[in-house]
């Protein structure tokens, strides 16, 4: 599957802003399932100083600085990106979660994308006991892991409600739990929360979903957003497989990955810093359009 | 007593910091969290002490893979930065972007290898427990040597063997979180002594440590070292023996490792030795260090013929300017605001008063304090005296004079090292008098002199600082806010009062304003009239509440200043200040009209914006609510 993916972020600002200072995870990475064909990043105003880098988890950043004052700003990210994910691991063939956990642990490698990075409370997936207790209520023991992975992510989905605009970034997962909805990052950061207080290895992928099935309705229709799920370390014959758990779904074709890190704020897709007094608002905009092969 | 001093360990210390920088006379900048940390006194003590410049996030900018201190004479290049901030806080772009302390940037400047930072981020996982537990192995593997210090190796329960010998005699031990300050799983508790614990209690650790080991150490229980404390209580005193800890200071020199002869020693007020939990009530106290030979008095503090005779001070921090000049702005706020208030109660006093209703003087005196935010809205002028105490005493009014006092005060709080204690003195006075509201059962007078008294308090701030601070860079920034908010102020009342269609009645209120009632009485015979209203008022150069005396002040600051031109032109604040002064210098009173007036005003808004663009806003800078309201 090709897709041309468009994501617009735009900042107007009360007051003329005198200087900002961004850093990116817009720049979709390469390989597992994926083949980056084309990608740009064009901002308005044009920024004086843009350098692209790599972060320690590999993801592709730009940082950049504009120092002439603005009042409106656009980042826009056009991207062409060929998806074909390997075929998903029959959940009863991975090993019980219990042995992963114990290899996650005693992993020797202190590369990217080693389990014992993403074993830890993080600042936004910190250890929370609702969470574990939650987690563990799918995770009987001796059971193989992708299963009990898959579970969890199904009552996620089933248990709490998606709606936009009743949490932030900063909402605490105990909110979460209480008022027991969200949208996809606080469904992410607590399945991560959960499958780490039962000492598994979970990151959060940022990225973009072609289609995000209403509840209740069998048919996917088209909701294009910024997306984010988790990605479990199944052992290291499987490796890392990604479950969403906003959609109950396996990743496959239909998404695609932009980043990876240990929560939201190692991959935020747009981190600024801009130096003006006035009140600033924000919109963003997600275009996923599959491109005719 | 032959105590052994501290001066050599500090000049290593400097001499360690100055070593690790690119070029051989490096900046070296103590980078503070700010006026509200605890130990905010201590960080200005030490930077005085070492030579360092005292330095906050919004000091540094990152540019050209480098860090710069703002100045009021340009970006100056900063070498090393002795970080006194978390490290997570250091850098809201690559670290936590909740961070207002740090700086964008930094992490990358120290990547490049253009900065030195002590201690480096990351320099804290040295003071993980985990990582305890392999001190001795790594100091074999890395040093070829055993630790010289010998000490109890916690068992890290990552590791499967560690864990199951930590649960086997779990009662005999501490645990402590591996990683985090705290015992995860027990809110708010730094370690446990397994057998103080209830059985629930334990339960639930042994829980915890089951499913997550790596996020525990074991360790066993420390007896603490006691010292003899002298404590009173129950009727009498006496020396009981009290545990403690000390903790010591290294410093990476270039001739290795150096160790304070000293330290910070804390003392537990319980008797019980196994406490590793100091926080409560603790006492603190100094150490020294004894020697056996009498001591070489040596200190960094130059004596005698050393000392090098200096008039002036490195270059001015932009934020320093910054606050120094809103200081003065706000202060000068305020007075306009007294004086207001002072005209409106009078005006309600005065029993000849004319009854005219609409567009009176107190009708265009409640305007004024409406445009300043110091009241909500015009009110019947009945209702003048509760507007007047609305406009000094409300905090909900943002312009009222308690907040602009209370701006004033924070503007002050970041600087204080460059006011004298008098001045703080009385700024916390000046806000005494206006948190005092006198209530429904106010009387004219009673607000009166109230206004006077606050009038007093900002004449004698402004004697301290004109007859107590030396006329360098810092003098010129507080004077020239002053000076550009008075004449905008003067221009405003103006404006309101001797306008073209001015009577009598509202000059006779701006000579009130502006505090020229008895010189233009002792200069003309009639009544106020316009024309030399207007010259008193704007144009008088001997007059120092007038515009052009305003003018001719800031232009004298604006000179004073270190030019970023190299080719001898002029900034562009100094040209907008010259020509101004200059135009009002040759200025006719006849010929002047509302409309000449009202561009003056704008003239002199547009001065503030270029010094604001000048000196401050490299980027600089918390948003002033004068910004905020683009009264620039």
């Amino acid at each position: 599957m090709i897709y041309d993916v468009t994501h617009v972020t735009s900042y107007e600002y009360e007051l003329p802003v005198a200087s900002a200072d961004f850093l990116l995870h817009l720049t979709p990475h390469e390989g597992n399932g994926q083949h980056v064909i084309e990608t740009r990043i064009e901002i308005d105003p044009p920024a004086l100083d843009m350098q692209a880098r790599r972060d320690f988890f590999g993801n592709r950043t730009t940082v950049l600085k504009i120092t002439r004052p603005h009042q409106a700003l656009d980042i826009r990210t056009v991207s062409r990106i060929e998806v074909e994910r390997p075929q998903v691991p029959a959940a009863a063939l991975t090993r019980p979660w219990e042995a992963v956990a114990r290899d996650a642990l005693n992993a020797p490698s202190l590369g990217p994308q080693s389990p014992v990075h993403f074993l830890y409370a993080s600042r936004l997936a910190y250890l929370s006991t609702p969470a574990t207790q939650f987690a563990r209520e799918s995770f009987a023991p001796g059971r193989p892991i992708l299963e009990a992975g898959i579970a969890l992510m199904t009552r996620i989905r089933d248990e709490f409600r998606y709606v936009p605009g009743t949490t932030a970034i900063s909402t605490p997962l105990a909110q979460v739990f209480e008022q027991r909805s969200g949208v996809c990052q606080d469904f992410a950061h607590l399945m991560i929360a959960g499958l780490r207080g039962l000492g598994l290895s979970a990151a959060y992928v940022s990225g973009y979903i072609r289609t995000i099935p209403p509840r209740g309705q069998p048919r996917l229709q088209g909701a294009d957003a910024s997306h984010a799920w988790v990605s479990l370390w199944c052992g290291a014959e499987f490796g890392w497989i990604g479950l969403d758990p906003t959609n109950a779904l396996l990743i496959g074709d239909d998404h695609v990955e932009v980043a990876i890190g240990r929560d939201y704020s190692d991959v935020s897709p747009v981190k600024g810093v801009f130096i003006g007094s006035g009140r600033d608002s924000l919109s963003v905009s997600v275009d996923v359009a599959p491109v005719a092969a | 007593m032959n105590v052994q001093r501290l001066a050599p360990f500090f000049r290593a210390f400097r001499d360690g910091l100055a070593h690790a920088a690119e070029r051989s006379d490096p900046r070296i900048c103590l980078l503070t969290p700010g006026a509200f940390s605890q130990t905010y006194f201590e960080q200005a003590y030490l930077a005085r002490y070492l030579g360092f410049l005292l330095v906050e996030g919004a000091d540094l900018v990152y540019a050209d893979g480098k860090m710069h201190v703002r100045t009021i004479a340009g970006l100056k290049r900063a070498d090393v930065i002795w970080r006194r901030i978390d490290a997570e806080w250091c850098d809201p772009l690559e670290l936590n972007g909740a961070s207002r302390l740090g700086v964008p940037g930094m992490i990358e400047a120290i990547r490049q290898g253009k900065v030195s930072m002590a201690n480096m981020p990351g320099a804290g996982l040295m003071e993980v427990r985990a990582f305890h537990a392999f001190m001795p192995g790594l100091a074999r593997h890395l040093l070829g040597e055993d630790v010289r210090l010998p000490a109890i190796a916690p068992w890290w329960c990552g590791q499967e063997r560690q864990r199951r010998e930590v649960l086997e005699q779990l009662d005999h031990l501490s645990v402590s979180g591996a990683f985090a300050n705290q015992l995860p799983g027990f809110d708010g508790r730094h370690s446990a002594l397994v057998s103080e614990l209830s059985l629930a209690e334990r339960e639930r650790l042994v829980e915890a440590m089951t499913a997550r080991g790596m996020d525990y150490v074991g360790q066993e229980v420390v007896r603490l070292s006691t010292t003899p404390s002298w404590e009173t209580g129950g009727g009498r005193a006496q020396l009981v023996p009290r545990p403690f800890v000390l903790r010591v200071f290294a410093a990476a020199t270039p001739d290795g490792w150096q160790v304070l002869p000293g330290g910070f020693c804390r003392v537990s007020d319980r008797s019980d030795a196994r406490a590793v939990s100091m926080d409560a009530s603790v006492r603190s106290a100094d150490v020294w260090v004894l020697s056996d030979k009498p001591v070489e008095m040596e200190t960094l503090l130059p004596s005698g013929d050393d000392v090098r005779i200096i008039r002036l001070l490195g270059n001015l921090p932009s934020r320093a300017a910054d606050n120094l000049y809103w200081f003065g702005r706000y202060l000068e706020r305020v007075e306009a605001i007294l004086r207001i208030v002072r005209a409106l109660v009078a005006k309600a006093l005065d029993p000849d008063a004319p009854t005219r209703v609409d567009h009176g003087p107190a009708e265009r005196l409640q305007r004024l304090l409406v445009s300043w935010d110091a009241a909500p809205r015009v009110v019947a002028s009945s209702l003048s005296l509760d507007m007047a105490q609305s406009a000094l005493h409300d905090e909900n009014n943002y312009g009222s004079a308690l907040s602009n006092t209370i701006a004033a005060r924070r503007a002050a709080s970041s600087i204080r090292e460059r006011l004298s204690p008098d001045v703080w003195l009385l700024v916390g006075r000046l806000e005494n008098i206006l948190r005092k509201p006198l209530g429904q059962s106010a009387v004219e007078a009673g607000v009166l002199e109230q206004s006077e008294q606050a009038l007093q308090v900002i004449a004698a701030i402004a004697g301290f600082v004109n007859e107590n601070m030396n006329r360098v860079a810092g003098w010129n920034f507080l004077d020239m806010g002053r000076r550009i908010e008075r004449g905008i102020n003067t221009l405003r009342f103006a404006s309101q009062f001797a306008g073209d269609d001015a009577d009598l009645e509202l000059l006779d209120v701006l000579l009130d304003l502006i505090d020229s009632q008895i010189t233009y009485r002792s200069r003309y015979l009639t009544g106020a009239t316009l024309a030399p209203v207007r010259d008193m008022t704007l144009l008088d150069a001997f007059n120092p509440r007038s515009v052009a005396f305003q003018a001719a002040r800031i232009e004298e600051h604006l000179a004073g200043l270190p030019s970023l031109r190299e080719t001898g032109m002029l900034e562009q604040p100094r040209q907008i200040a010259l020509k101004l002064k200059s135009d009002l210098a040759v200025e006719d009173a006849r010929r002047l009209t509302g409309q000449t007036i009202y561009d003056y005003e704008n003239r002199l808004v547009s001065l503030a914006i270029a010094v604001a663009d000048r000196y401050f806003l490299h980027d600089a800078s918390e948003p002033s609510p004068g910004k905020v309201r683009g009264l620039a």
